[in-house]
């Protein structure tokens, strides 16, 4: 009985072999030494994350406007009259894709969700109203709407998402990607792609984007589970634009350790989607391998070492196959 | 290599410096102020009521009693019970002067004065040594030739040993038959008297001693005389025989107030003054008779700082809040050793807080209730799209609502535990409430009954804790047992190896691996 639950346990000392990274020791050792509290808004308010970005040459998905107070949420229509495309409203200050609202298309009075449902227009101020109200930001401080044009999501994924578009989370660690997966939206995820919610993780080589091994709720898959396609054949392109764009983030924010989630555009090619300042461990799990052993071999090298993001892509792309 | 602690030498310092502090603190009181460490929840406290009762005319009245700070066994302190005069309290040459003062009315009027008996071993062991014997002087040449009668029959070689001498003499100072006696002792009085002339007999065979009065401990003994008795000194020690019988006494509860001529009250202003003491045992939890120890030792900072100087009711409300560090560091062992997630960080202690008034069944059916009822209404509201503020609002009020139709309900079927509900912190219950059915809406049901049940374990460690009445003493007595506790979070809070759920979470990385691609 003991035994049996032992086993389901691995001993630290086994896990440390493995280079495994403790969430207490990514908080302590690499989130409060490289990342500086005063730093957090430049990734905590995805506004701030977006003109940044604009301003070092990293690609981001169109801005529309910003809605701060109650008596502006009926201008909303202004903002996206003249467009024909989708838009997408978040909360500047949201977190796990709560509160977003992703319109596919619109007309008049009629705005389709991504997941076909159709809203009218005081439903939309409604969503808007909550996200001004605070209901999404952490502690329920005032937050302001965000608008952005819809990214138009790469067919090279289609069939390997449910509803929400995949992205690949890369670590970026003072300024070398460490370690990489793509997240997949499915059924049990309700669209969202976050693994806790039950999205599907799948670790890719950090040589060339070709996957390693697909997880969901830690668990390996092998097959998308409301698609069903073979999870690997999935193949990202522009795999080194990919890791450079997560690269340059680095030279744009100061922090030494984050993740970047970016999406594959039909036209536009990878774009930022958001930067986090306390990335999650279970790309560990999707990769089969521990970030502790990478993260040490980053910490040892001189920091003048590759100065540009090109040459510390192609550093990390040759470290950590 | 397992490097599970940062060594950081500011982390090192700081907690060697608290837990070298606290054990120091701690040493002080045990060793020095002679705190009990490890409490039996109860021990006996004997109280001396001294009761002075007198008549005045009318005008100003001054009283004053005194008595020894220490005697074998125990430490005194006092406390003024009588309205209407001023008092005040000094000590002198090892004695606690208690003063009154003030103008009385005319009529009869008592001063009451409350003694309290604090253990320890070490009190009043080094008694005040006998004066050597001076030569006795007599009245007149024929009590002087009765003395040398009396002490010629009990003891005609001169040569008996004081604790044979001594019992005969006191027995045979009671014999009336003998002339001598009738002479030393012509009124046949006893007490204080009938002590001081044997002490003289026993003075002129060169054994020192004195006249001790006191009382003796027992319980109810109310009213009582002082009770005189024979102290001398031989075989380098002190002895005490009762005077009635002549035996040797020892650990007989007798409590000497005073020796020789000091008095034990002087009074002035007053007609006919009345002294008695009553003898009252009560019983006090270790915690409150450390408190008392701790009220002994005036003017020590550190008994400042454990916050034993503060008013009664203050020190109470310590009491229940003594314990809570211990709930926070059980908190931060679940969240950063164990590694579940409750809701809210410390939501836990305050329920668990909660459980300390309405008990751990009741306080668990109650909670149940609530949140579950909580959710339904909860979930309601969610149709109605309310904005943030006034949707949590409206929860709390729901949740008062809540209580009260929960106690009513329960006080109409007869549970005495109705009013339960009503010990609940009910801002954190109406955002568990909120915070539940927005995870409930986001990751499912499992996810949001999950987090509640692991919450609602992780108020069992804490509300074990806080419960427990040896703790408490020990934690009330003690608390710079919070600084060790302050220490070990510290070290928690650099701790970087895995907590255990990891060990689960990240077993498949150990494993090799057959579903790679
Ligand atoms: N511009 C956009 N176009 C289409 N979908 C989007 C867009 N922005 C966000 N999303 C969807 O919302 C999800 C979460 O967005 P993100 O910006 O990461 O917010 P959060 O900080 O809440 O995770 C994405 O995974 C994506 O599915
Ligand atoms: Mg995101």
């Amino acid at each position: 009985m003991l035994g049996k639950i032992l086993k389901q346990f691995a001993s630290p000392s086994a896990l440390a072999r493995a280079g495994v990274l403790s969430m207490n020791r990514r908080n302590r050792d690499f989130i409060m030494k490289y990342n500086l509290r005063r730093y957090y808004p430049m990734v905590d308010d995805k506004l701030r994350t977006k003109t940044l970005a604009e301003q070092f040459g990293v690609p981001v998905a169109p801005l529309i406007g910003a809605i701060r107070c109650q008596y502006e949420v009926k201008q909303f229509e202004n903002m996206i009259r003249n467009r024909s495309g989708g838009f997408v409203i978040k909360p500047g200050h949201g977190s796990g894709g709560r509160g977003i609202l992703v319109i596919r298309r619109h007309s008049g009075n009629s705005f389709e969700k991504n997941d076909g449902t159709l809203l009218d227009r005081v439903q939309i101020h409604r969503v808007i109203t909550d996200i001004l109200s605070g209901l999404y930001s952490l502690g329920g401080q005032v937050d302001y709407a965000l608008l952005e044009e819809c990214i138009d999501f790469s067919d090279v994924f289609r069939n390997y998402s449910y509803q929400g578009i995949p992205d690949v989370r890369v670590i970026v660690f003072r300024g070398y990607p460490v370690m990489a997966m793509i997240r997949l939206a499915t059924k049990q995820s309700d669209g969202r792609a976050n693994l806790h919610q039950g999205a599907v993780g799948i670790g890719l080589s950090l040589r060339n984007g070709v996957p390693r091994m697909a997880v969901q709720f830690n668990q390996p898959v092998s097959r998308h589970p409301d698609t069903g396609v073979p999870l690997r054949d999935l193949r990202v392109p522009f795999w080194k634009e990919h890791l450079e764009l997560a690269a340059r983030c680095a030279d744009m924010i100061q922090l030494g350790y984050f993740g970047a989630d970016i999406v594959l555009d039909r036209k536009r090619g990878p774009l930022l989607l958001e930067l986090n300042a306390r990335p999650g461990l279970a790309i560990q799990i999707a990769n089969h391998a521990g970030l502790a052993a990478r993260l040490e071999r980053i910490e040892q090298l001189d920091p003048a070492s590759h100065p540009t993001p090109e040459e510390r892509v192609a550093f990390a792309r040759e470290q950590f196959a | 290599m397992l490097r599970v602690f940062a060594p950081d030498r500011r982390i090192v310092l700081l907690v060697s410096a608290l837990v070298l502090i606290a054990l120091s603190i701690l040493y002080f009181k045990v060793h020095v102020l002679k705190f009990t460490l490890l409490p039996s929840p109860e021990t006996e406290l004997w109280l001396l009521e001294c009761r002075v009762k007198f008549e005045t005319p009318g005008g100003p009245v001054r009283a004053s009693i005194s008595m020894p700070e220490e005697v074998p066994g125990y430490f005194l302190t006092g406390v003024s019970t009588t309205p209407g005069f001023r008092f005040d309290s000094e000590e002198r040459d090892g004695r606690l002067i208690a003063n009154w003062s003030g103008t009385a009315d005319g009529g009869t009027h008592t001063i009451l004065y409350q003694m309290r008996l604090i253990p320890d071993r070490h009190a009043g062991r080094i008694a005040d040594p006998i004066e050597p014997v001076r030569k006795p002087v007599w009245s007149d040449g024929i009590t002087a030739a009765a003395a040398e009668a009396f002490l010629k029959q009990l003891d005609p070689g001169g040569r008996a040993k004081p604790e044979v001498l001594i019992p005969r003499v006191l027995k045979e100072l009671h014999n009336r038959n003998l002339p001598s006696v009738r002479t030393l002792l012509p009124e046949n009085r006893q007490g204080a008297h009938f002590v001081r002339i044997a002490g003289k007999l026993l003075a002129m065979r060169g054994i020192p001693s004195r006249l001790v009065e006191g009382i003796y401990l027992v319980d109810g003994r109310r009213r009582q005389m002082l009770s005189a008795q024979l102290e001398a000194f031989y075989g380098n020690r002190i002895h005490r025989f009762d005077p009635l019988t002549g035996k040797l006494r020892t650990a007989d509860g007798f409590l000497p107030l005073r020796n020789g001529d000091t008095s034990l009250l002087e009074i002035q202003g007053v007609r006919n003054p009345k002294f008695h003491i009553s003898v009252l045992k009560t019983s006090v939890t270790a915690a409150n008779l450390n408190q008392l120890r701790g009220s002994l030792v005036r003017h020590s900072w550190i008994l400042d700082l454990s916050g034993f100087n503060l008013p009664l009711e203050e020190q109470n409300l310590f009491k229940q809040i003594a314990m809570l560090p211990l709930a926070i560091l059980v908190i931060v062992i679940i969240r950063n050793l164990i590694g579940l997630q409750t809701m809210g960080t410390f939501m836990p202690v305050l329920i668990s807080l909660a459980f300390l008034d309405t008990g751990l069944t009741a306080g668990i059916i109650s909670f149940v209730l609530i949140i579950s009822i909580g959710l339904l209404i909860r979930s309601c509201l969610t149709k109605l799209n309310l904005l943030m503020v006034p949707r949590i609002s409206a929860v709390v009020i729901l949740v008062i609502l809540l209580m009260k139709i929960m106690s009513v309900i329960a006080y109409t079927f007869g549970f005495t535990h109705g009013q339960a509900v009503t010990y609940f912190p009910l801002i954190i219950l109406a955002w568990t409430i909120e915070r539940s059915s927005m995870i409930w809406e986001e990751d499912g049901p499992r996810v949001a009954v999950r987090q509640l049940l692991v919450s609602l374990l992780a108020c069992l460690p804490c509300y074990l804790l806080m419960s427990n009445a040896t703790l408490q003493c020990f934690f009330f007595s003690f608390p710079e047992m919070n600084l060790i506790v302050l220490a070990l979070i510290l070290l928690i809070g650099v701790y970087t190896g895995y907590r255990l759920t990891e060990l689960k979470r990240f077993r498949p990385l150990v494993l090799p691996c057959s579903e790679k691609f």
